[in-house]
């Protein structure tokens, strides 16, 4: 009558097994997360980086908006500081009588050129932006600061440290 | 009578009671459908799925000059949108931007070379799966006219598929 009991108190049932499995989940996941962890810190070093860029053919208005200073964001991450910035009369090309192009200047829009200092991460995929945001040069997108939303063409991305 | 009726109910009750052995068959059957669904439900029951080495080349046009010399052969090409893995450049061409101007005059049309812009040829060598008769490299579906957004470690940009050859491995 004892052993019965007893062997009814360790019989092994469902809940049993479903909070096995749970804890084996559990503890899978955490490793897994650590280890993926590990990973990811272990490929990526954390650098700041001067960000060349251009945009191109604007106003004078939309010029006086860039402020040294202005953090610049894509897609809601900071990308960076504008450290330093020139404007130049536009580059156009227009046809010349031979029906080929030839560069000119307009006079009535310009092109910025800047840098913006950014941190983030350098991954072997490439540089990633607050550590999130994967930018290279070729990027020609939005960009936005607190004075001005504008295309930009990022030209090169240079590691300072 | 009692004790029969209450037999009974014990008999029922032990005729349903759930086990670890349920629980193993339960999980079997859900294996088995799952696998089954895989299989017929993707078409990769019915059809060949081969793995074969391409070769593939993206054009970027109108590139501005100063973005020359960023891409280098060996560099990991990603798919900008969903980061998968498209390959591995094998060759990086600059080619003439060409411009197609009128001759106002004679009428004619007149090519010439951009003065500010090139355009880019990459060549990219990847594993792709030949699943149901297409391309797919990670999934992600390569022939020509597909526009390829894509990044490497220092350069991003998109540009139509011009060709797809199969090499041998």
């Amino acid at each position: 009558m004892q052993t019965a009991k007893k062997k009814k108190r360790t019989k092994f049932n469902i809940i049993d097994f479903i909070i096995i499995v749970a804890v084996v989940l559990v503890i899978v996941g955490v490793v897994l997360r650590y280890r993926l962890a590990d990973k990811m810190e272990g490929e990526s070093v954390g650098v700041e980086a001067e960000i060349s860029f251009i945009v191109p053919k604007i106003k004078e208005e939309a010029v006086s908006a860039f402020k040294i200073g202005d953090e610049f964001y894509i897609d809601g991450v900071k990308i960076g500081v504008l450290q330093s910035f020139t404007k130049d009369f536009a580059e156009t090309y227009v046809e010349n009588e031979n029906a080929e192009l030839v560069l000119t200047y307009c006079e009535d829009r310009y092109d910025v050129r800047g840098v913006i200092l950014s941190n983030g991460v350098l991954t072997e995929g490439g540089y990633m932006a607050s550590g999130t945001k994967f930018l290279a040069p070729g990027y020609d997108d939005p960009v936005k600061s607190k004075n001005i939303k504008c295309t930009m063409i990022i030209t090169d991305i240079t590691m300072i440290n | 009578m009692i004790n029969s009726t209450k037999g009974a109910k014990d008999m029922e009750k032990k005729k349903f009671r759930f086990n670890i052995v349920d629980v193993i068959l339960l999980l079997i059957i859900a294996a088995a459908s799952a696998a089954l669904g895989y299989i017929f439900l993707s078409g990769s029951g019915s059809e060949k799925s081969d793995t074969v080495e391409i070769v593939y080349t993206v054009d970027v046009p109108e590139l501005r000059r100063e973005l020359k010399n960023k891409i280098e052969p060996g560099d990991r090409v990603v798919d900008s949108v969903s980061l998968c893995d498209l390959g591995e450049v094998v060759s990086v061409e600059y080619l003439d931007q060409i411009y197609e101007g009128e001759d106002h005059k004679t009428g004619t049309l007149v090519y010439s070379v951009h003065p500010g812009e090139m355009m880019l040829r990459l060549t990219v060598k990847a594993t792709a799966s030949k699943a149901d008769g297409f391309y797919m490299i990670n999934g992600y579906y390569m022939a020509v006219g597909v526009t390829v957004s894509f990044r490497t470690p220092g350069f991003m940009s998109n540009g139509p598929c011009m060709s797809v050859e199969e090499v041998s491995a």
